[in-house]
């Protein structure tokens, strides 16, 4: 889930200049998520809020990371899908 | 001036460039998305004549693909790309792992002295969109650069830069549009179709034993459903990844009953029941596969879907699989 803190969002824009999804629109100097189901919770906006005014858990959709990092817990987050582990392996 | 974006050293800048060999290796990452055998060496370049330090920099991830496919729409132009360590991964996937980061690309800046890197103004680097998931605008600010948020797609690049001064592409979206999903769909394929191999393998050991006359159809039918997922994808009905899976295979498996009336094809009971549960079983799992490559799926939805359907999908795989045990034993 995504969750926007009104009260610490001071209206800079810079969540909504770097979602690639453009689900996360302005009002009255505020940022509101329209259309959740559009967001790909990919973090960028969390990343990129200096005033910690967005909540979010990161994560990617990938099969194999979901099942090993959230259902069986047998690896740390971020690192389940195996892309780039330096094992040659293959993900997604 | 603030240079701590650089070095005092002075780095190796290269031409990017790439030969016939290379298209080979580009079409291997694109065969095998994820199997990083060929990477760029991260480092600066660029492009063009020679390098001009006053032309525009991009920053890019070092997967060979994408740095080829980039190489060929920039090659004309005086331009510098960065290419950071990325372990050959793509913008998307690296930037989401946190590997394509504002960390990396000052690391890698680091290698070369102001005076390589800059003019004396604040250097202006080009991002994708797609790289805002692992880099912080804010660090690259402190560090005596001026980020600019990119295109989503590279192809358009060069009307971005026909518009100087470089703006923040706001309104870039990813589209996942045909094009983007038919990218997906041979590296999908080849590493679905190794898991239907495997069960096709089993059954065909089956078969050695038991003339069930049923082991290598799986492998077709997981690729038909495969390739009509991704290319349908859009119009098939919910937003819920499990549910596309499941009205595409009844679409599939009518279909297919259609054509077999009208050739007035017999099939027994278990057979038919083999296959339909199979379908949709192989249908609703390809759909979970997907939700990794599409680029489109919502991490706490797919996270829900996942644990509530892929049970759903394992079930109807191993009862087709009963089912022709069943038909092996009873014949």
């Amino acid at each position: 889930m995504i969750e926007i803190d009104r009260n610490k969002c001071t209206g800079c824009n810079v969540c909504y200049n770097v979602c690639p999804q453009n689900v996360i629109k302005m009002e009255n100097k505020k940022a509101y998520i329209e259309n959740y189901i559009n967001c790909m919770e990919c973090g960028a906006c969390a990343l990129n809020c200096q005033f910690d005014a967005i909540n979010l858990t990161k994560g990617t959709g990938c099969l194999g990371a979901i099942i090993k990092e959230d259902i069986l817990k047998i690896t740390e987050k971020g690192t389940g899908c195996g892309c780039g582990d330096g094992k040659n392996s293959s993900c997604c | 001036m603030n240079n701590s974006c650089c070095s005092n050293e002075s780095g190796i800048i290269k031409k990017l460039d790439f030969n016939f060999l290379d298209m080979f290796k580009s079409f291997y990452c694109l065969l095998f998305v994820f199997k990083n055998k060929f990477v760029i060496t991260p480092g600066l370049y660029y492009s063009g004549d020679e390098y001009d330090i006053n032309s525009p920099m991009l920053v890019t991830c070092n997967y060979h693909l994408t740095v080829h496919l980039l190489w060929n729409i920039i090659k004309n132009r005086n331009l510098r790309i960065l290419v950071i360590d990325t372990k050959g991964i793509n913008v998307w996937c690296s930037s989401g792992k946190g590997q394509f980061s504002s960390k990396e690309i000052l690391k890698q800046l680091a290698g070369y002295s102001a005076e390589q890197l800059t003019t004396g103004k604040k250097l202006e680097i080009i991002l994708p969109k797609l790289s805002m998931s692992g880099v912080s605008l804010s660090e690259l600010n402190q560090n005596f650069i001026n980020p600019r948020i990119g295109t989503v797609y590279m192809n358009d690049i060069p009307d971005y830069l026909d518009n100087m001064p470089l703006k923040d592409r706001i309104e870039d979206k990813f589209k996942f549009n045909l094009k983007d999903r038919l990218f997906t769909l041979t590296p999908s394929l080849i590493q679905f179709t190794k898991y239907t191999f495997f069960m096709a393998a089993a059954l065909f050991i089956w078969n050695y034993f038991f003339k069930t006359n049923i082991h290598y159809q799986i492998i077709p039918i997981s690729m038909i459903i495969s390739i009509l997922y991704i290319v349908f994808f859009p119009i098939l009905p919910t937003k819920n990844f499990s549910i596309k899976g499941i009205f595409l295979a009844l679409f599939v498996i009518a279909v297919f009953a259609v054509i077999l009336m009208l050739l007035k094809v017999n099939i027994s009971l278990l057979s038919s029941a083999f296959y339909i549960l199979f379908t949709i079983g192989i249908s609703v799992f390809f759909a979970l596969y997907y939700t990794g490559a599409s680029g489109v799926s919502n991490y706490s939805l797919v996270k829900k879907e996942i644990a509530g359907y892929l049970p759903v999908s394992f079930l109807l795989i191993l009862s087709s699989f009963i089912i022709i045990i069943i038909k092996g034993v009873s014949i």
